[in-house]
């Protein structure tokens, strides 16, 4: 953001903030300014984010930053989030990367307090999870069948009723 | 995936919130530890009480016991499914006839419900049309899980609010039906037994 001339100066603060490991990332104040608990790290001298490493830092900045001017929801409102179940085609780019790091971002997302990140992450997961059986689920986040046969079939029997779901 | 600890709770439910009732019978039965955490009472409460919204009868019931289900781990989806379940019975059951008072109408005239006779079952095999002064009796009989009178047997259903509805073709017999919700709930231990008051 240096091409400020017309721009406010509050566009080109800038505030520092450290990972966990040692990196750093300036960032647009207004960021900060949206998400108050990114402000407690601010200054990275000597202050560091515990529990988010880089390359997690590095997504959930990218994604604040493509953010910046989404109009702040409001968080009491646990139905109108919920409502909205459609994802933004960049929202889903850029959440189709490896499960770890889906799980990673929303992990820091819930740590950040970056409420609508965290919302998102776990509409993606969800989706994952969405009309499929048991056993696509299992192989698509790597889930050992703890599970006798005979418990499987009691389990079978117990849903049938749910078919006409 | 990230070794299950690691995520809270509170994003699983986050999750789990996005997900239908099949998406999480679905889950349930990937894994023990995915069956306990699917089983959450905040998650199906909310999906019982978004379902019972219009059905008169249940929710009266859940207004009634929702606090006694909190108490219990797993309770509410019990209760779900258990009512589903019975909201899904076709066979008719000998309760359900002498429990209820049943509205009686013509096939052609089933909207008008004020007009209609009460009718009562007795377990003897009668049952009477409540109009003064005759209160005429007749005799009843059960056959494959049906009401027989002396026509067509009535098919057992639920109507959209889950009230009970026989019908035969040219009879409709129609009851609040709750009773048998509350008798299935008793048997399972998920409402208290008056009995014990």
């Amino acid at each position: 953001m240096d091409n400020g001339t017309s721009n406010s100066a509050s566009e080109n603060e800038t505030i520092t903030l450290k990972s966990c490991d040692g990196i750093e990332f300036h960032i647009d104040a207004r960021i900060a300014n949206r998400y108050t608990l990114l402000n407690n790290w601010n200054g990275g001298e000597s202050a560091c984010i515990p529990n988010v490493n880089g390359k997690v830092l590095e997504k959930v900045l990218e994604w604040c930053e493509h953010h910046i001017n989404d109009p702040q929801l409001n968080c009491g409102d646990d139905d109108s989030r919920r409502r909205n179940t459609i994802i933004e085609e960049w929202d889903e780019n850029f959440l189709s990367c490896d499960q770890d790091m889906l799980f990673e971002i929303i992990l820091a997302a819930n740590y950040l307090e970056i409420k609508p990140l965290l919302d998102l992450g776990c509409k993606t997961v969800a989706n994952m999870m969405k009309s499929k059986s048991p056993e696509e689920i299992r192989s698509a986040f790597n889930i050992d069948n703890d599970y006798t046969p005979e418990e499987e079939e009691q389990f079978r029997k117990e849903n049938e009723w749910a078919e006409d779901y | 995936m990230i070794e299950f600890p690691r995520i809270p709770f509170e994003i699983y439910y986050e999750v789990f919130l996005e997900l239908d009732e099949p998406d999480l019978f679905n889950l349930g039965s990937v894994s023990r530890y995915y069956n306990i955490l699917t089983a959450d009472n905040g998650v199906w409460s909310q999906l019982a009480l978004k379902r019972w919204e219009a059905k008169e009868g249940m929710r009266e019931i859940s207004e009634e016991y929702r606090n006694f289900w909190f108490k219990s781990p797993g309770a509410w989806k019990r209760v779900y499914c258990l009512i589903e379940k019975e909201a899904r019975r076709t066979s008719l059951d000998v309760n359900d006839l002498v429990d209820n008072i049943w509205y009686c109408a013509p096939v052609d005239n089933i909207d008008d419900w004020n007009n209609n006779k009460l009718v009562t079952f007795s377990e003897d095999g009668t049952y009477t049309h409540h109009h003064e002064p005759f209160n005429p009796t007749f005799t009843w009989t059960m056959k494959n899980g049906s009401l027989s009178l002396n026509y067509k047997p009535f098919r057992l259903m639920r109507s959209s609010g889950w009230d009970l509805v026989m019908s035969n073709g040219a009879l409709v017999f129609k009851s609040p039906g709750t009773k048998s919700f509350r008798r299935k709930l008793r048997e399972d231990g998920l409402i208290p037994n008056d009995n014990n008051f």
